[in-house]
């Protein structure tokens, strides 16, 4: 078992960056998720630690050693593809046992050695069977579901017992309800099998719920890595803010101009509190963040904004307004009255969460 | 409001025009073949006196017999069996190698390389025979199994329709097939050809066809009798005895049945082959 | 228990190269030798005739070329060559073009005549001249004294030969159209009914057009074929009468010889312009129709 470590790590192809100078350590057994936008870099991260792509620049650790120019199939990792990458032409049996054939492995402490074709088909059973593949063994993959195809894929992947796990996003194949029911699933394969766990994903709703820490990453550079949780409350910058969260985080410019007993922050023609270590300087362009179960309407409120529309959720509504130019999402409990479509109404953000950044730089503020 | 009527003729009927149809395009086809049957088996003076009507006269199956011997069938359609199997291996190895080596292996001046070899496209027997065959006599091989193999061991059109087939091997299973510790050779071997198995089954035939009914090379590469390839032998047994023609006749019949065989058999793989650069999709 | 294994380092560029080279080098010894050195000693025989013995080689540099691409033998043999394409092309296209038509139909047996129209491409051209030549020679022909195809005349003895290859083509025509014709997309062609297009314009507004690069690449195809023929001439009329049937390639056949190489050579390296010119041809027609239909 152990842990992934990039230092400085680069990756150019010709004249593109695809990852910038990134720093991250994953820890021993935990389950860490690449999240980001489509073409951000993680995949490419992913590929790098299988050593399917080397780094232009930069180590790559995994344990205590560099793998950088270690055969991929030296580096006593597995990897579960998007696609599956299931060998067409050959049964589920021989599919999982394809990692076991050539490679020779240290049996019960000893020397490396190539495995008998008995060793090898204990280890394809159970391997089949911590899946639920027995019965499927004999088929090829062109007879099985999408779900079950996956289950063969993770299990060739679980057969060689390798340290570390990368899956590149795993679940994008199959239907939603499919979808939720493995989420849970690879969770517990996780527990089970106490390994680090490299998950790529761009869909945040995975990332929050799988992961022990996410790592988010934009543009080919680490903009934050933290636990969901903290992830969630704290971004470090705009992205961040707005990428994580469903319904994304409402954000609107704003001046910060000086205000009585403290600072505000100035949208149109509203004047918002802000707390008093917000970090922010007088005249300082900003950028105002309340996440939608921040936001509330009230009379009270500083923000003049015309109702949209409203969306009914069923557990909850979804007030959509218009504010000095900018659409923000509220969100409200279903008991609490509905206001009019079209009526001029009051926002107020919950100060204790307000989230302040750099208008240029993007960077949190505070 | 107009009549309800359907479109002209009833579906009876068009079915029949339609067989009436395409009965009569197949005497196309079938008549030349129906009028060689006739006249290899008729006795062939007294079929023309007859005025060589569309049945047969004077009925002599024993002609096949006589065009086998005669014709020392027999050791022409072995020389051509080996010949076209020896081609057809030949091609399938020369062509998975270098597929191989464009598909997935990077090296200076591939592209070139790949120009160059395309290039060779250009280049069919028909027009490098008259220094090929300077070739072939220089090495001494007039007359003998390498003369007759020579030009045909390596094919261009090979080499590109395997790169296809490899250069569509999605990337994931390559990458796959990496982790799981697959060299060069294995992948081949467990995931490359198998995947293709397709293609590469309608090439092998489609090769093999073109050899067994190649005509300029063996003509030209040969001098001898025992070294004729059949196409080539059966000029000297048919057309050269026009007055023995129903022999003639007769080995021509014969030797299209190893093809015929080949067709019925394998069908939808050789129309694969023979399609493949015809429609796109 | 698993432990990692055997450090390897990954393969050098050098020895990916070396490997990339070394599997290029059966077919490309193959191709040297029987393809390119053969086109460079065809150059270098346009340049240096050889004496009736083969002792020695005379400089006639590319005056020579000139003249005999100039000269009647080429000429004529370019001529003839081009009648033929002319002779078997358009009616194989046709012909393919209509029974694939008739063939791309559910009907009942409707694969049995698919099998008979295929059939031909089991014939080598050796098969369907002498098929032909029971039915055209002149003495043992059935229709030997049909006068628009007799082998006797020199007028007409192509159009004879020429239906050899017209024969022989149909099965492979039709296979071909037949998988443009299965290419077209039920839904466009039920789109164009409702829309109310009757059968004769469904054929030349929708499905010509659709199979329209189908038909260019059977064209190209029939073009080699019938700049190649040679067969059909050697077996049925050996060139005459009076060399009307001597093809391009018949006539660089007879050239063997070391009297008659220089020329062969040079008329060859004829023969190869003019198959570069229609792979050009086909190049450049092939993509732009691509780029229409996609």
């Amino acid at each position: 078992m152990a842990g992934v470590t990039f230092q400085g790590v680069t990756k150019r192809f010709g004249e593109t960056t695809a990852v910038d100078a990134l720093d991250l350590e994953i820890f021993d057994r935990e389950f860490l998720v690449l999240l980001g936008p489509s073409g951000c870099g993680k995949s490419t991260a992913l590929r790098m630690i299988a050593g399917l792509d080397e780094p232009t620049e930069g180590t790559i650790r995994i344990g205590d050693e560099v793998v950088n120019g270690v055969d991929p199939r030296d580096r006593d990792i597995a990897m579960v593809f998007q696609s599956y990458a299931l060998y067409p032409h050959m049964t589920v049996f021989k599919n999982i046992e394809a990692p076991l054939v050539t490679r020779p492995m240290s049996v019960d402490g000893g020397p490396p050695r190539k495995l008998t074709k008995e060793e090898r088909q204990v280890r394809v059973k159970e391997a089949a069977a911590t899946l639920g593949l027995e019965p499927y063994l004999d088929r090829k993959p062109g007879a099985l579901s999408g779900g079950q195809r996956q289950r063969v894929a993770l299990a060739r992947a679980i057969v060689r017992r390798p340290r570390v796990f990368l899956m590149d996003e795993p679940l994008s194949n199959l239907d939603a309800k499919l979808r939720t029911q493995t989420r849970v699933e690879l969770v517990d394969l996780w527990r089970r099998l106490e390994t680090t766990f490299v998950y790529v994903t761009h869909d945040q709703v995975e990332a929050m719920t799988m992961a022990t820490r996410v790592a988010i990453i934009a543009e080919g550079r680490l903009q934050q890595v933290g636990r969901p949780q903290d992830v969630y409350e704290h971004p470090a910058n705009l992205f961040v803010a707005r990428f994580i969260g469903s319904p994304p985080m409402n954000t609107f410019d704003a001046v910060v101009r000086p205000g009585d007993g403290g600072l505000v922050a100035k949208v149109g023609g509203a004047l918002v509190p802000l707390p008093a270590d917000a970090g922010a300087v007088v005249d300082q362009e900003v950028v105002v963040g309340a996440r939608p179960e921040h936001l509330e309407v009230h009379p009270d409120g500083q923000l003049d904004g015309i109702v949209r529309t409203v969306e009914v959720l069923g557990h909850e509504l979804h007030v959509i307004c218009e504010v000095a130019g900018h659409l923000l999402i509220v969100r409200q409990p279903s008991d609490r009255p509905a206001p009019t479509v079209g009526a001029s109404v009051r926002l107020r953000p919950d100060p204790a969460h307000l989230h302040l950044f750099d208008a240029a730089t993007g960077e949190r503020l505070g | 409001m107009a009549t309800d009527r359907t479109r002209g003729v009833p579906p009876v009927v068009r079915n029949a025009g339609w067989y009436v149809l395409l009965t009569a395009l197949s005497l196309l086809v079938l008549y030349p073949v129906w009028m060689t049957i006739v006249r290899a088996i008729s006795e062939p003076f007294v079929y023309i006196q007859e005025g060589q009507p569309f049945f047969p006269v004077a009925v002599d199956w024993g002609v096949f017999g006589t065009a086998w011997a005669d014709g020392a069938m027999g050791r022409s359609m072995l020389l051509t069996t080996a010949v076209v199997a020896v081609i057809t291996v030949a091609q399938l190895v020369t062509s998975t190698l270098a597929a191989y080596s464009f598909a997935y292996l990077r090296f200076p001046f591939k592209n070139v390389l790949f120009v160059l070899l395309i290039a060779t496209l250009l280049l069919p027997i028909e027009v490098t025979l008259l220094t090929n065959v300077r070739t072939i006599r220089e090495l001494e091989w007039l007359n003998s199994f390498q003369g007759l193999t020579g030009p045909f061991l390596a094919s261009a059109f090979g080499i590109f329709l395997l790169r296809q087939g490899f250069l569509g091997v999605p990337s994931e299973l390559r990458d796959a097939a990496r982790l799981d510790g697959f060299g060069h050779l294995a992948f081949l071997r467990k995931v490359a050809l198998p995947v293709n198995r397709p293609i590469v089954g309608s090439f092998v035939l489609i090769t093999a066809l073109g050899a067994w009914n190649n005509y300029l090379w063996p003509r030209a590469a040969v001098t001898e009798e025992r070294w004729e390839t059949i196409q080539v032998a059966l000029r000297r047994i048919s057309v050269a005895r026009p007055e023995r023609f129903n022999v003639g006749v007769a080995a021509a019949i014969v030797a299209s049945i190893p093809i015929l065989v080949l067709l019925v058999v394998f069908q939808k793989q050789i129309i694969r082959g023979l399609t493949a650069g015809a429609v796109k999709g | 228990m698993t432990a990692p294994a055997v450090r390897t380092r990954r393969t050098s560029p050098a020895r990916e190269a070396l490997l990339g080279y070394s599997l290029l080098v059966p077919a490309f010894v193959v191709l040297g030798v029987f393809a390119y050195y053969p086109l460079y000693r065809l150059v270098h025989y346009a340049l240096y005739r050889p004496n009736r013995f083969a002792t020695r080689e005379v400089y006639v540099g590319p005056s020579n070329i000139s003249d005999v691409l100039g000269g009647d033998e080429f000429l004529d043999g370019l001529w003839i060559t081009v009648k033929y394409v002319l002779y078997t092309v358009p009616t194989g296209l046709v012909l393919g073009l209509l029974l694939a038509l008739a063939a791309h139909r559910h009907l009942r047996g409707i694969k049995v005549y698919q099998a008979i129209f295929s059939s031909t491409v089991a014939t080598s051209v050796a098969v369907a001249a002498i098929v032909f030549f029971g039915l055209v020679n002149p003495e043992i022909g059935k229709f030997g004294d049909v006068e628009f195809i007799s082998l006797a005349r020199a007028e007409s003895a192509l159009r004879g030969v020429a239906l050899t290859s017209i024969w022989q083509n149909i099965g492979l025509t039709f296979v071909i159209v037949l998988a443009g014709l299965q290419a077209v997309p039920d839904a466009v062609i039920e789109a164009a009914r409702v829309d109310g297009f009757g059968p004769v314009r469904r054929l030349f507004r929708v499905t010509l057009p659709l199979i329209s690069p189908t038909l260019l690449f059977l064209v190209v195809i029939l073009l080699i074929f019938g700049f190649q023929a040679f067969a059909p001439m050697e077996l049925l009329t050996n060139g005459g009468p009076a060399r009307s049937t001597e093809t391009l390639v018949f006539k660089i056949f007879r050239r063997q010889g070391p009297a008659q190489i220089s020329e062969g050579a040079v008329m060859a390296l004829g023969l190869f312009g003019l198959t570069f010119l229609v792979t050009l041809l086909q190049l450049t027609l092939l993509n732009r129709r691509v780029h229409y239909g996609d």
